[in-house]
């Protein structure tokens, strides 16, 4: 009986040690970037400001947008937004516009710790995962980058980083002075 | 996901169907290959058994949003957390031995080739209405969902859930008795082996999916139960 009982151990172990690697193997690795390779076009997603104002993406604005999707219960949000707001100056400069989009928090309360942060980008309220539901972005913070065209470049889950901003910002002020 | 049939509040998109015809699958096998075992009357059971998937499927897919109530009250949603719905219909299954002598095991037995084919038509449902998608990935069998290229994640999760069915009604055929196990183990597997494909997953810290390990625990006990049954198994005499 002893050896079956010791092989049923081993088979237990062969088990635990594959079902281990395999997780790990396949883990969700944050903070890779995601390309939108279809190069889609925007969708209609609305939102709120805090007045209760209804407020749109535009598919043709113009100007590049960075929608970040965000939460104050989130840890990386927070800590993310401080570098987005100290960013604020060189992506205005560069006419780029960032938008905070809040993820189904009550607005009173995210505009207080907005307030008590220091953050002074403006803010959407989507109370209904409008936002995350359309661009598959439920990990927060995720951070969507729209060109001027509207087209949507890049789709980044967990927290964005100074050098990829940079990076997106330097790729698009390229590609306005080939196409202006 | 776009509805495809609107009845005043109530709107059907692709991935509803194919729930209603695996809900109706599996009713229907579920009930006959109870009522020919156990020669009992299984309907209230089922009924309950659908209830309960449905409660335990909402619990856990709003579980962790911060718009809990509003989420739970939207009671036409029909999409659920697949594992949330086996709970629930587990947690009914367990009451009914309690309080109406209904055999777990038996039960299980009877309803794990029907629960795994109503599975995979609700994957495959799911895939055709591009929710529950999968991580994205570079690679030729990749599909294009929401802009990226993705695991067909919902595909993995069907075949899965059908090579199971084949093997648990395989084995069936001669080992009635352990029909109950094979069937947790099936669901075990599908977890571990899929859910780190899904891109919408709880994770726990370091990008580990929640799932996989409760996957892993429930394999493991399902090879330990094996292991023991081996042991315990009554040996032929020698001649």
């Amino acid at each position: 009986m002893q050896p079956v009982t010791r092989a049923l151990q081993l088979r237990s172990l062969v088990v635990l040690i594959v079902g281990l690697l395999w997780i790990v193997g396949t883990r969700h690795v944050i903070g890779v970037p995601v390309i939108a390779t279809s190069q889609q076009r925007i969708p209609m997603v609305s939102a709120q400001t805090l007045n209760g104002q209804i407020v749109q993406t535009i598919p043709h604005s113009g100007q590049p947008v960075i929608y970040v999707l965000w939460a104050s219960w989130c840890p990386p949000c927070r800590a993310e937004l401080p570098v987005l707001q100290g960013l604020a100056p060189s992506l205005a400069q560069a006419n780029i516009a960032v938008i905070l989009v809040n993820q189904g928090e009550v607005p009173a309360e995210a505009a207080q710790w907005l307030a008590d942060s220091q953050i002074t980008l403006p803010v959407w309220y989507d109370p209904q995962h409008a936002f995350a539901t359309a661009f598959q972005a439920h990990d927060l913070p995720s951070t969507i980058f729209v060109d001027k065209e509207g087209i949507v470049d890049l789709i980044y889950r967990g927290p964005v980083t100074r050098e990829v901003i940079e990076t997106m910002r330097d790729t698009w002020l390229q590609k306005a002075e080939v196409t202006p | 996901m776009m509805p495809l049939i609107t009845l005043g509040p109530l709107r059907l998109s692709s991935y509803g169907v194919c729930l209603i015809i695996a809900v109706a699958l599996w009713w229907g096998w579920s009930e006959r290959r109870i009522r020919a075992s156990m020669q009992r009357e299984p309907d209230t059971l089922l009924l309950y058994m659908v209830l309960g998937a449905w409660v335990g499927g909402r619990i856990w897919d709003v579980v962790g949003s911060t718009a809990i109530v509003e989420q739970l009250a939207n009671w036409r949603a029909l999409e659920f957390a697949w594992p949330g719905a086996l709970l629930g219909a587990f947690t009914i299954l367990v009451v009914a031995q309690r309080y109406w002598q209904w055999s777990v095991t038996d039960v299980l037995t009877q309803i794990a080739v029907p629960t795994l084919c109503a599975q995979a038509i609700g994957a495959i449902g799911m895939f055709v209405a591009g929710i529950g998608l999968g991580r994205p990935w570079q690679a030729p069998i990749a599909v294009e969902m929401a802009g990226v290229l993705r695991h067909p994640v919902q595909l993995y999760e069907a075949l899965v859930a059908v090579v199971a069915a084949l093997v648990i009604a395989r084995y069936q055929r001669t080992q009635q008795e352990r029909g109950s196990a094979l069937f947790v183990g099936a669901v075990g597997v599908n977890w571990l082996l899929v859910e780190g494909f899904r891109a919408q997953s709880y994770l726990l810290p370091g990008g580990i999916h929640l799932a996989q390990l409760c996957g892993l625990v429930v394999v493991l006990i399902v090879s330990e139960y094996y292991g023991r049954a081996s042991v315990s198994l009554p040996v032929a005499p020698a001649e």
